[in-house]
């Protein structure tokens, strides 16, 4: 993972070195960009940090550049800068979703505060992703027959309604029990439950509120 | 130039002419105006209607001594406060002040003989005016009197006086001669009468009697006492005297008693005798009112109870209209206008609201009144006749009719009732459920009896009654009247319109749209099939053969409303409205309705005739004639009765006369002229008085001319109508209506005739008028020789004037172009703001750019002046930076400027594709916003076009901006605008700027360029015209086409600048 950067991208050749010295000089690592195409081809797969662009460019818009980083695995929180009387567009970006609007001659300090949030927010999406991919890899060192115990226990059933399920021993299915909780390193149900929540392993288990009655 | 304006407001203060009338010894009358005439009217008489004038109405003084007629028409009274002319509206005074020749205030008798003398018997003296001349009569002329009692005249105009102190004077050949006395005792002096002989009498205690030439001969009355205290005589109309003796009055006839009226209720003392012309016989008392003994020998006599002022009466004299004039010592002056309608049931219908009005069978009138239910009235007596129910609700009476079977139809404002012969009432129910009550009542020639109900109409055949409604072809809705036509179809009138009932149906006859323009009210079955229609606010109108044609819509009839039209019989229609009664001639009617009549003739009646009120209600039946020919008409305060073979008409035509002639003076020099020439200067403001002398010139620089004038009309003076014309300004007659005055203002000089023509209360015109020739004198600089000299001098400076002339023609041509150029620099300016209003944002995006990057550099140059040490070859960036930006921001502004500028048009060779270059710079940012691809390939090589560089610019910007407003579509696949330049064959570039929309709609094709038409949600429709004015302004043309391809191209020529620059 690179150091984050704030990848300013705008079509207006003196606005686009300005900002770049002024967060330049606030502290920030800075990268610049005349045009959303060329920012693109750039840009490495796993950078950091956050987007400030010009809503309004010629070829590619602001608009059309949040869409395609949406792409990304992990996309880079965007800032829209817009001029004057570009209200209607405004409003038609935060219908997408953006979220930091800023005027290009908004204060020094709103600027430097939206990327300073811009930041912390990508920091915090990066830091997520880590922790889950962490969880899920070790989800991933459980055997097909163990996450389907998993799945069941998951649900809150009780260890000989789960043999009866799977066809398999009560025995067995305390053993597989055993097995998955050393490897997740956890000491619970209730524990492992939220785990695997969690982990997203079961995007459709109801929960262990909820038991089938099978 | 003239301008009318409602005299009573117009009207000076009197106290303001008073103040400033100067006696003028020229003048032979000069007259202060006195306040007009209110009077107040007593309307209980069954006669007259009795106005009154006293002190507060303008009298000098309240009395009335004698009263006399001149032969121009006004009346002339005596007053102890001075000689009083009326002309029925205002007063003037004449006494001592204002006439020498008069020898007192103090009037005591006059006298009209008739050589038109005028003799007026003072407190001191008396005097005679004999045409515009005074004279004196004293010791010397033989006057040894003290003031007339009476004077008596022979055809051969000698007259016989006689004074208060027993003297006797005869007037003939011109001279003043006293007679003997008789014996007897004169008490207040003689009574002079003169018989059918020519002979003098003489009447008073103890002496009647008759002059033989040279002494007095006693005449004997058999049975009759002589030396009764109360005597009087007076001269018969028809010869020899009336004389009244105590309790008797005689008519006397070649020295015999031809008549003796016995007067046992006669009382108080007896002032003086007068006979008018319908043979009655007025006896004034000066302590107990006045009597009248009718040719019946009736007396009747009228004191303070019942319209005197004062019990002390002094004469009767009777006008040529007929009205009777009431003098008194302190009790003003009364007129006694007969009556043309009579009150009718006044014990209990006066002051009531009477709706219906229909002829008893056994004589009389039955009489629905609103308020106090159904009577039986016998002319002046009204009987009440009872109706069962309670007594509150049956006292609202709506209609009343007696049918041919004898059976009584009483509508009240809850039921409907019937009475057969002299059985109870009967309660009749309507065919319809829910309806109750019914102001319309109709019997048909058939015996059916018609009702309007709530919604439509009910018929009773006997005792089987049928609804008329939406079944036979009558819409819901008010009905208002029936009436049966010649063919015996029944018709009725309504909210819904106007219908014939043809056997089963009714058929719509007129729509409830109309014509007329207002409800039909009442329908009356003319002659010749025609039907007559009143209306409610739309006159009347004719139906005739299916054709409706509106009677006097240009005859000015004063009434608009018709409540019923009753045919007298006699020929003509009267017809109640809101506003009084008016009476014209059907076959008048028939005329004005064909078109043919501008001035229809007709009489309007009204409280002033008699009548309760002028309010006539609606509804039926609100007026009828009975057996006897009399028409009897329900009113809003009562019941009134005319019967039309009698109705007395004043066919007089009123005398006209012009009183004054006012103007306002210029300087003091015009003034004292005025003076000199008999006027009265009153300030500015100089009056003159008839009669006038002539020629009448008004000095120069007449401001303000006014004129009074007035009608002598004495029945009805507020009904006088005029009409006014001055010869020299128009040829038409102005219709003045009641006014009195007519003013001119900034009369150029010239000759005038002024000229007034008036009609009576009855309609009678005075058609040869009055009229006052007048001259207004020109200034000397409006004088023909000054105005030549004039002349000449203009033709010495005209020559020299003439180049001086040409010069500026030249001038104004130049100036004229420039204005010419300067309006269409304006349409181009206020074309600009549109545009600019519709670039406004792409502008703002603009300027936002440099203004931001000039921000963000200043914000960074702070952060790194703080470093140490600062990194210089950053910050002479940034500043180079700013520098760049700020030219930037100012680029904009200044084309945003000079869009603004308000410019003429400044023609310079121009490079069109730069310019198209730098305009297409102007728009990118919005074309890009919008999705538009800009499409400018470079020129082929092209020469300067000559042209002005802002409007070219402007041109191409709005054609540009149109382009792109014309892609809003989002169905677009491309928008695309193209710009092409290329030099034409005849020495022109033409543009060419095209776009990819859908086109323009070809009704369109041929609007685009006139103003404000737009296809534009927010457009001004400004563009284009402007744009036009432009390239015309250019030598240019500019046209627009659909490309076959698809959208719109506009295409304008410039022409290409030759070598050498500007043409």
């Amino acid at each position: 993972m690179s150091d984050p950067k704030v990848y300013i991208v705008d079509d207006d050749e003196t606005y686009l070195r300005a900002v770049s010295r002024l967060l330049r000089a606030s502290g920030f690592d800075v990268s610049t960009h005349p045009s959303p195409g060329e920012f693109l081809a750039e840009l490495e797969p796993d950078a950091a940090g956050c987007v400030i662009t010009d809503l309004r460019m010629p070829g590619m818009d602001g608009i059309a550049l949040q869409a395609a980083l949406n792409k990304f695995e992990i996309p880079l929180p965007v800032v829209f800068l817009s001029g004057q009387g570009d209200i209607p567009t405004t409003v038609a970006a935060m219908r997408r979703g953006a979220e930091d609007f800023l005027t290009k001659q908004a204060p020094k300090e709103e600027l430097i505060a939206t990327v300073q949030r811009a930041l912390a927010r990508d920091q915090r999406q990066r830091a997520e992703r880590a922790r889950m991919k962490a969880l899920q890899e070790r989800f991933a060192a459980l055997s097909a027959r163990e996450l389907q115990v998993l799945q069941l226990v998951v649900r809150g059933q009780l260890n000989k309604q789960i043999a009866a399920a799977l066809g398999i021993h009560e025995r067995t299915v305390k053993l597989h029990r055993t097995s998955i909780t050393s490897k997740l390193r956890v000491y619970s149900a209730a524990e492992l439950a939220t785990l695997a929540r969690e982990a997203q392993l079961f995007p459709n288990s109801p929960g262990p509120a909820f038991p089938n009655g099978q | 130039m003239k301008v009318r304006i409602p005299w009573r407001r117009q009207r000076p203060a009197i106290g303001f002419w008073l103040s400033r009338i100067a006696v003028s010894p020229a003048a032979a009358i000069c007259l202060s105006i006195g306040a007009s005439a209110q009077t107040s009217t007593f309307r209980a008489d069954p006669w007259y209607l009795i106005d009154s004038w006293e002190t507060e109405d303008g009298l000098p003084e309240n009395s009335a001594t004698a009263m006399v007629q001149t032969r121009d028409g006004y009346l002339w009274f005596g007053t102890f406060n001075g000689l009083t002319r009326f002309d029925g509206v205002e007063f003037s005074v004449l006494n001592p002040a204002n006439t020498p020749a008069l020898p007192s205030r103090g009037i005591v008798n006059l006298h009209l003989d008739r050589k038109s003398r005028l003799w007026v018997s003072t407190l001191k003296g008396l005097a005679v005016l004999e045409g515009r001349r005074w004279r004196a009569f004293g010791a010397k002329e033989g006057w040894t009197g003290d003031y007339v009692r009476t004077f008596a005249e022979r055809p051969d105009a000698n007259l016989l006086i006689t004074t208060f102190d027993g003297k006797v004077f005869e007037f003939a050949q011109d001279r003043l001669a006293e007679l003997p006395s008789p014996p007897g005792h004169p008490n207040q002096g003689y009574f002079a009468s003169v018989d059918e002989d020519g002979r003098w009498w003489l009447t008073q205690n103890g002496f009647v009697g008759r002059w033989d030439g040279r002494r007095w001969e006693s005449v004997v009355i058999p049975g009759s006492s002589v030396g009764s205290s109360d005597v009087a005589s007076v001269t018969a109309r028809s010869g020899g005297p009336w004389i009244l003796l105590g309790k008797e009055l005689l008519k006397l006839e070649r020295g015999q008693v031809k008549t003796t009226i016995p007067l046992p209720q006669l009382r108080g003392g007896i002032w003086g005798l007068n006979e008018d012309s319908r043979g009655n016989v007025w006896i004034s008392s000066y302590d107990s009112g006045l009597f009248r003994v009718s040719p019946a020998g009736d007396l009747y006599r009228w004191n303070i109870n019942n319209g005197l002022g004062y019990h002390a009466s002094r004469f009767v004299f009777e006008d040529r209209e007929q009205n009777l004039w009431v003098g008194s010592s302190g009790g003003g002056l009364r007129r006694f206008k007969p009556r043309r309608f009579s009150e009718m049931g006044v014990n209990a219908l006066s002051g009531r609201v009477v709706r219906s009005v229909w002829p008893a069978r056994t004589g009389g009138v039955w009489v629905a009144s609103y308020d106090t239910g159904l009577f039986h009235c016998f002319d002046r007596e009204a009987l009440r006749v009872s109706v069962p129910g309670p007594v509150n609700e049956s006292n609202y009476g709506l209609s009343v009719l007696e049918d041919r079977n004898g059976n009584l139809w009483y509508s009240d404002s809850d039921h409907l009732w019937r009475r057969r012969d002299q059985s109870p009432f009967d309660k009749v129910p309507f065919a319809q459920p829910g309806s109750t009550r019914t102001g319309t009542l109709f019997e048909d020639s058939e015996g059916r009896i018609w009702a309007a109900i709530q919604q439509g109409a009910t018929v009773w055949d006997g005792d089987q009654s049928t609804l008329m409604g939406p079944g036979s072809g009558l819409p819901p809705g008010e009905v208002f009247c029936f009436a049966e036509d010649s063919h015996g179809h029944v018709w009725l009138a309504g909210e819904q319109g106007v219908f014939r009932h043809g056997g089963e149906r009714f058929a719509r006859i007129i729509g409830p749209a109309g014509p007329p323009h207002s409800e039909v009210l009442c329908l009356h079955p003319g002659s010749h099939g025609t039907m007559w229609l009143g209306t409610r606010e739309d006159g009347l109108w004719r139906w005739r053969n299916g054709s409706l044609s509106q009677a006097g819509a240009q005859a000015r009839i004063p009434a608009q409303a018709v409540h019923a039209i009753l045919d007298d019989g006699l020929g003509y229609f009267w017809m109640p409205s809101n506003r009084g009664i008016v009476r014209a001639a059907e076959r008048d009617l028939e005329q004005a309705a064909d078109g043919s009549f501008r001035n229809l003739p007709y009489q309007h009646f009204d409280h002033r005739d008699g009548l309760p009120t002028g309010e006539c209600p609606t509804g039926q039946p609100s007026c009828a004639r009975d057996e006897s020919g009399r028409l009897w008409f329900a009113t809003q305060k009562g019941l009134a009765m005319v019967d039309p073979a009698n109705l007395q008409l004043n066919t007089l035509p009123p005398p006209l006369c012009i009183e004054t002639l006012t103007y306002h003076a210029e300087n003091a020099a015009t003034a004292s002229e005025d003076i000199a020439s008999g006027g009265a200067l009153a300030g500015r403001i100089v009056r003159l008085q008839a009669p006038f002398a002539q020629p009448l010139a008004l000095p120069a620089g007449r401001r303000r001319v006014e004129l009074h004038y007035a009608a002598l009309s004495f029945t009805s003076p507020e009904k006088i109508r005029y009409q006014t014309r001055l010869d020299g300004i128009s040829r038409d007659w102005e219709e003045a209506h009641g006014q009195r005055l007519a003013r001119f203002y900034e009369l150029p000089p010239g000759d005038y005739v002024f000229r007034v023509r008036a009609a009576n209360n009855d309609g009678v015109w005075n058609e040869s008028g009055a009229s006052l020739a007048f001259t207004v004198l020109p200034f000397f600089w409006q004088t023909f020789w000054f105005r030549s000299g004039v002349a000449v001098l203009l033709l010495v400076a005209g020559g020299v004037s003439a180049w001086w002339r040409a010069h500026r023609r030249h001038r104004r041509q130049i100036e004229d172009m420039e204005r010419t150029r300067r309006h269409q620099a304006e349409l181009a300016h206020s074309g600009r703001v549109t545009l600019l209003g519709q670039l406004a944002s792409a502008l703002a995006h603009e300027l936002s750019q440099p203004l931001a990057a000039i921000l963000r550099n200043a914000e960074a140059a702070e952060l790194m002046l703080q470093n140490h040490p600062p990194d210089l070859e950053e910050l002479r960036a940034i500043v180079a930076d700013i520098h760049k930006d700020d030219q930037r921001a100012s680029d904009v502004i200044d084309r945003l400027r000079s869009l603004l500028k308000r410019r003429t048009l400044d023609s310079q060779p121009v490079d069109l594709p730069g310019l198209t270059a730098g305009v297409i710079a102007l728009v990118s940012s919005d074309a890009t916003s919008r999705g538009v691809t800009l499409a400018f390939p470079s020129p082929p090589e092209l020469p300067l076009v000559l042209g002005d560089r802002v409007h070219l610019q402007q041109v191409l910007l709005n054609l540009i901006v149109n382009a792109m407003d014309a892609m809003k579509e989002p169905s677009l696949g491309e928008r695309r605008v193209g710009i092409e330049i290329q030099e034409t064959a005849s020495g022109m570039a033409e543009i060419r700027v095209s776009d990819t929309g859908s086109g323009i709609p070809p009704d369109s094709l041929n609007r685009l360029f006139e103003p404000f038409y737009t296809t534009k949600s927010n457009g001004l429709g400004m563009g284009l015209p402007v744009s036009k004015t432009i390239i015309e302004a250019h030598q240019g043309s500019i046209w627009a086409e659909n490309r076959p391809e698809g959208g719109a191209v506009f295409r304008f020529t410039v022409p290409i600048a030759r070598q050498g620059g500007v043409p």
